[in-house]
Protein backbone atom coordinates (compact mmCIF):
# COMPACT_ATOMS: atom_id res chain seq x y z
CA UNK A 1 0.00 0.00 0.00
CA UNK A 2 1.42 3.65 -0.83
CA UNK A 3 1.18 6.23 1.12
CA UNK A 4 -1.12 7.99 -1.21
CA UNK A 5 -3.54 5.58 -0.52
CA UNK A 6 -3.17 5.28 3.40
CA UNK A 7 -3.41 9.02 3.42
CA UNK A 8 -6.90 8.28 1.57
CA UNK A 9 -8.06 5.63 4.27
CA UNK A 10 -7.27 7.47 7.21
CA UNK A 11 -9.21 10.50 5.75
CA UNK A 12 -12.33 8.38 4.94
CA UNK A 13 -12.02 7.01 7.95
CA UNK A 14 -12.19 10.31 10.23
CA UNK A 15 -15.29 11.71 8.52
CA UNK A 16 -16.85 8.19 9.31
CA UNK A 17 -15.83 8.73 12.79
CA UNK A 18 -17.49 12.10 12.81
CA UNK A 19 -20.08 11.34 11.02
CA UNK A 20 -21.27 8.26 14.12
CA UNK A 21 -20.13 11.09 16.47
CA UNK A 22 -22.87 13.54 15.85
CA UNK A 23 -20.25 16.16 14.10
CA UNK A 24 -22.42 16.80 11.33
CA UNK A 25 -21.91 19.99 9.69
CA UNK A 26 -23.83 23.22 10.33
CA UNK A 27 -27.59 23.06 9.07
CA UNK A 28 -28.02 26.35 6.40
CA UNK A 29 -30.42 27.65 9.25
CA UNK A 30 -28.80 26.28 12.32
CA UNK A 31 -27.79 29.56 14.25
CA UNK A 32 -29.65 29.34 17.25
CA UNK A 33 -31.74 32.56 16.54
CA UNK A 34 -33.01 30.40 14.29
CA UNK A 35 -33.94 27.56 16.00
CA UNK A 36 -35.66 29.88 18.49
CA UNK A 37 -37.80 31.29 15.66
CA UNK A 38 -38.70 27.72 14.33
CA UNK A 39 -39.20 26.97 17.29
CA UNK A 40 -42.20 29.15 18.08
CA UNK A 41 -43.87 28.78 14.81
CA UNK A 42 -43.75 25.08 15.67
CA UNK A 43 -45.26 25.60 19.02
CA UNK A 44 -48.16 28.09 17.45
CA UNK A 45 -48.75 25.23 14.53
CA UNK A 46 -49.08 23.00 17.34
CA UNK A 47 -51.51 25.22 19.08
CA UNK A 48 -53.53 26.09 16.24
CA UNK A 49 -53.84 22.35 15.64
CA UNK A 50 -54.53 21.00 19.20
CA UNK A 51 -57.40 23.90 19.39
CA UNK A 52 -58.95 23.02 16.35
CA UNK A 53 -58.38 18.86 17.23
CA UNK A 54 -60.64 19.93 20.62
CA UNK A 55 -63.11 22.22 18.90
CA UNK A 56 -63.79 18.96 16.41
CA UNK A 57 -63.07 15.93 19.63
CA UNK A 58 -66.12 18.43 21.34
CA UNK A 59 -68.64 18.55 17.51
CA UNK A 60 -67.73 14.56 17.65
CA UNK A 61 -69.29 14.31 21.55
CA UNK A 62 -72.35 16.15 20.84
CA UNK A 63 -72.90 14.40 17.50
CA UNK A 64 -72.26 10.77 19.29
CA UNK A 65 -75.04 12.04 22.45
CA UNK A 66 -77.22 13.21 19.74
CA UNK A 67 -77.15 10.06 18.18
CA UNK A 68 -77.83 7.92 21.33
CA UNK A 69 -80.31 10.17 22.57
CA UNK A 70 -82.34 9.79 18.87
CA UNK A 71 -81.18 5.88 18.95
CA UNK A 72 -83.00 5.81 22.67
CA UNK A 73 -86.00 7.68 21.56
CA UNK A 74 -86.23 6.04 18.23
CA UNK A 75 -89.02 2.87 18.43
CA UNK A 76 -87.09 -0.82 17.16
CA UNK A 77 -88.25 -1.24 13.79
CA UNK A 78 -88.56 -4.57 14.43
CA UNK A 79 -90.47 -4.51 17.15
CA UNK A 80 -94.76 -5.57 16.79
CA UNK A 81 -96.18 -3.04 19.37
CA UNK A 82 -99.67 -3.91 21.03
CA UNK A 83 -101.64 -1.36 20.95
CA UNK A 84 -105.43 -1.54 22.16
CA UNK A 85 -108.15 -1.10 19.54
CA UNK A 86 -110.46 -2.58 21.43
CA UNK A 87 -112.72 0.08 22.63
CA UNK A 88 -111.90 2.04 19.33
CA UNK A 89 -113.45 -0.80 17.87
CA UNK A 90 -116.31 -0.82 20.03
CA UNK A 91 -117.01 3.00 19.77
CA UNK A 92 -117.08 2.73 16.05
CA UNK A 93 -114.08 4.43 15.54
CA UNK A 94 -112.93 2.36 12.50
CA UNK A 95 -113.33 2.54 8.86
CA UNK A 96 -113.05 -1.08 6.30
CA UNK A 97 -113.71 -4.86 6.61
CA UNK A 98 -113.53 -6.27 10.06
CA UNK A 99 -112.29 -9.38 8.10
CA UNK A 100 -108.87 -7.19 6.65
CA UNK A 101 -105.78 -9.10 7.41
CA UNK A 102 -104.10 -5.79 8.05
CA UNK A 103 -105.19 -3.20 10.77
CA UNK A 104 -103.49 -0.04 10.91
CA UNK A 105 -104.18 1.98 13.15
CA UNK A 106 -103.80 5.99 13.09
CA UNK A 107 -103.28 8.85 15.67
CA UNK A 108 -105.66 11.16 14.81
CA UNK A 109 -106.13 14.52 15.13
CA UNK A 110 -108.73 16.88 13.96
CA UNK A 111 -106.64 19.74 13.96
CA UNK B 1 -108.30 1.45 9.69
CA UNK B 2 -108.66 2.35 13.23
CA UNK B 3 -108.48 5.83 14.40
CA UNK B 4 -107.08 6.91 17.56
CA UNK B 5 -107.86 10.74 19.32
CA UNK B 6 -104.48 12.13 19.54
CA UNK B 7 -105.07 15.69 20.63
CA UNK B 8 -102.46 17.79 19.14
CA UNK B 9 -103.84 21.09 19.87
CA UNK B 10 -106.47 21.02 22.48
CA UNK B 11 -107.11 24.88 22.12
CA UNK B 12 -108.71 24.54 18.61
CA UNK B 13 -109.67 20.76 18.08
CA UNK B 14 -111.26 19.41 20.89
CA UNK B 15 -114.59 20.18 20.18
CA UNK B 16 -114.03 18.06 17.09
CA UNK B 17 -112.56 15.34 18.86
CA UNK B 18 -115.85 15.15 21.08
CA UNK B 19 -118.17 15.74 18.03
CA UNK B 20 -115.95 12.47 16.15
CA UNK B 21 -116.90 10.66 19.33
CA UNK B 22 -120.54 11.75 19.12
CA UNK B 23 -121.07 11.06 15.60
CA UNK B 24 -119.47 7.28 16.00
CA UNK B 25 -122.30 6.97 18.58
CA UNK B 26 -124.44 7.33 15.79
CA UNK B 27 -122.47 5.25 13.12
CA UNK B 28 -121.32 8.28 11.81
CA UNK B 29 -117.32 8.92 12.49
CA UNK B 30 -116.01 8.49 8.81
CA UNK B 31 -118.52 10.56 7.23
CA UNK B 32 -118.12 12.92 10.37
CA UNK B 33 -113.98 13.29 9.92
CA UNK B 34 -114.40 13.53 6.13
CA UNK B 35 -116.84 16.15 6.39
CA UNK B 36 -114.82 18.10 8.93
CA UNK B 37 -111.70 17.73 6.52
CA UNK B 38 -113.76 19.79 3.82
CA UNK B 39 -116.36 21.81 5.68
CA UNK B 40 -113.89 22.61 8.97
CA UNK B 41 -110.42 22.22 8.52
CA UNK B 42 -109.59 23.12 4.69
CA UNK B 43 -111.85 26.69 5.47
CA UNK B 44 -109.64 27.08 8.33
CA UNK B 45 -106.79 26.70 6.98
CA UNK B 46 -107.24 28.69 3.89
CA UNK B 47 -108.72 31.81 5.72
CA UNK B 48 -107.20 31.33 9.18
CA UNK B 49 -110.76 31.06 10.58
CA UNK B 50 -110.76 29.27 13.94
CA UNK B 51 -114.78 29.70 13.88
CA UNK B 52 -114.89 26.67 11.11
CA UNK B 53 -113.77 24.26 13.38
CA UNK B 54 -115.76 25.70 16.08
CA UNK B 55 -119.13 24.04 17.64
CA UNK B 56 -121.41 25.84 15.03
CA UNK B 57 -120.08 24.64 12.41
CA UNK B 58 -119.38 21.76 13.33
CA UNK B 59 -123.50 21.39 14.33
CA UNK B 60 -123.85 22.89 10.39
CA UNK B 61 -122.03 19.35 9.40
CA UNK B 62 -123.36 17.22 11.64
CA UNK B 63 -126.87 18.23 10.13
CA UNK B 64 -125.74 17.67 6.78
CA UNK B 65 -124.79 14.31 7.59
CA UNK B 66 -128.54 13.85 9.06
CA UNK B 67 -127.01 13.01 12.75
CA UNK B 68 -129.62 13.94 15.39
CA UNK B 69 -128.23 17.30 16.87
CA UNK B 70 -129.69 16.89 20.47
CA UNK B 71 -128.24 13.61 20.74
CA UNK B 72 -124.57 14.91 19.36
CA UNK B 73 -124.25 17.54 21.65
CA UNK B 74 -125.41 15.43 24.85
CA UNK B 75 -123.33 12.75 23.59
CA UNK B 76 -120.20 15.42 22.96
CA UNK B 77 -120.74 17.05 26.45
CA UNK B 78 -120.98 13.33 27.76
CA UNK B 79 -118.22 11.93 30.47
CA UNK B 80 -117.88 9.05 28.12
CA UNK B 81 -116.63 10.93 25.14
CA UNK B 82 -114.08 13.07 27.53
CA UNK B 83 -112.82 9.57 28.68
CA UNK B 84 -112.93 8.20 25.44
CA UNK B 85 -110.10 10.60 24.17
CA UNK B 86 -108.33 10.10 27.27
CA UNK B 87 -107.97 6.86 27.27
CA UNK B 88 -106.89 7.00 23.95
CA UNK B 89 -104.26 9.26 23.68
CA UNK B 90 -102.93 7.15 27.15
CA UNK B 91 -103.22 3.96 25.11
CA UNK B 92 -100.79 6.11 22.65
CA UNK B 93 -98.48 7.72 25.39
CA UNK B 94 -97.59 3.66 26.17
CA UNK B 95 -95.75 3.67 23.17
CA UNK B 96 -94.02 7.75 22.58
CA UNK B 97 -96.81 8.44 20.28
CA UNK B 98 -97.00 12.05 20.73
CA UNK B 99 -97.30 13.91 17.43
CA UNK B 100 -99.01 13.15 13.99
CA UNK B 101 -99.02 11.40 11.17
CA UNK B 102 -98.72 7.91 13.45
CA UNK B 103 -99.63 4.26 11.95
CA UNK B 104 -98.78 1.04 13.48
CA UNK B 105 -99.76 -1.10 10.50
CA UNK B 106 -100.55 -4.92 12.38
CA UNK B 107 -97.95 -3.21 15.32
CA UNK B 108 -95.16 -2.09 13.04
CA UNK B 109 -94.67 1.49 14.21
CA UNK B 110 -94.67 4.68 11.11
CA UNK B 111 -93.93 7.63 12.60
CA UNK B 112 -93.39 10.98 10.98
CA UNK B 113 -93.91 11.33 7.13
CA UNK B 114 -93.29 8.59 5.11
CA UNK B 115 -92.93 7.62 1.29
CA UNK B 116 -95.83 6.00 -0.13
CA UNK B 117 -93.89 3.16 -0.85
CA UNK B 118 -91.94 2.80 2.11
CA UNK B 119 -95.85 2.26 3.39
CA UNK B 120 -97.25 0.02 0.73
CA UNK B 121 -93.70 -2.48 1.41
CA UNK B 122 -94.44 -2.85 5.26
CA UNK B 123 -98.27 -3.68 4.30
CA UNK B 124 -97.55 -5.80 1.69
CA UNK B 125 -95.06 -7.52 4.35
CA UNK B 126 -98.22 -7.15 6.50
CA UNK B 127 -100.63 -9.22 4.73
CA UNK B 128 -97.99 -11.95 3.19
CA UNK B 129 -97.08 -12.76 7.14
CA UNK B 130 -100.91 -12.68 7.97
CA UNK B 131 -101.49 -14.82 5.11
CA UNK B 132 -98.79 -17.35 5.68
CA UNK B 133 -100.07 -17.64 9.57
CA UNK B 134 -103.31 -19.07 8.59
CA UNK B 135 -105.54 -17.05 10.71
CA UNK B 136 -108.43 -15.56 9.87
CA UNK B 137 -108.45 -11.96 8.86
CA UNK B 138 -110.85 -11.25 12.04
CA UNK B 139 -108.97 -12.68 14.57
CA UNK B 140 -105.54 -11.99 13.29
CA UNK B 141 -105.36 -8.52 15.60
CA UNK B 142 -106.73 -9.98 18.57
CA UNK B 143 -104.70 -13.01 18.25
CA UNK B 144 -101.40 -12.32 16.62
CA UNK B 145 -100.87 -9.03 16.82
CA UNK B 146 -102.56 -7.66 20.45
CA UNK B 147 -101.48 -11.26 21.96
CA UNK B 148 -98.06 -11.71 20.54
CA UNK B 149 -97.26 -7.64 20.56
CA UNK B 150 -94.84 -5.73 22.79
CA UNK B 151 -97.45 -4.09 25.36
CA UNK B 152 -95.37 -0.66 25.44
CA UNK B 153 -92.98 1.34 23.78
CA UNK B 154 -89.39 -0.14 23.03
CA UNK B 155 -86.14 1.50 21.81
CA UNK B 156 -83.58 0.39 18.88
CA UNK B 157 -81.49 0.01 21.92
CA UNK B 158 -83.45 -1.50 24.09
CA UNK B 159 -82.99 -5.33 23.91
CA UNK B 160 -86.22 -6.94 23.62
CA UNK B 161 -87.64 -8.71 26.86
CA UNK B 162 -88.04 -13.15 26.39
Amino acid sequence: MNVINRRAMLAAAISGLAALGGCHPPPPHGTPANHEERLARLEQAYARNAEALEFLRKVYEQQKAQQEARDTDEPDPDATFAVNIAEDVKAGQVDGSPQALVTIVEAWDFG
Amino acid sequence: MVFKNLVVHPQIVMVAHKAGCAAAKQGKFVAFKNAFWDKAFDPYAAAHDPSKLGEGNIMTIAKDLGLDPARLTADMNSPGCAARIEDDMAELAKFHVNATPTFFINGKIIDGAVAKEEFKKVIDEQLRLAEASGVPGADYYDKVVFAKGERQFRSKKTPKQP
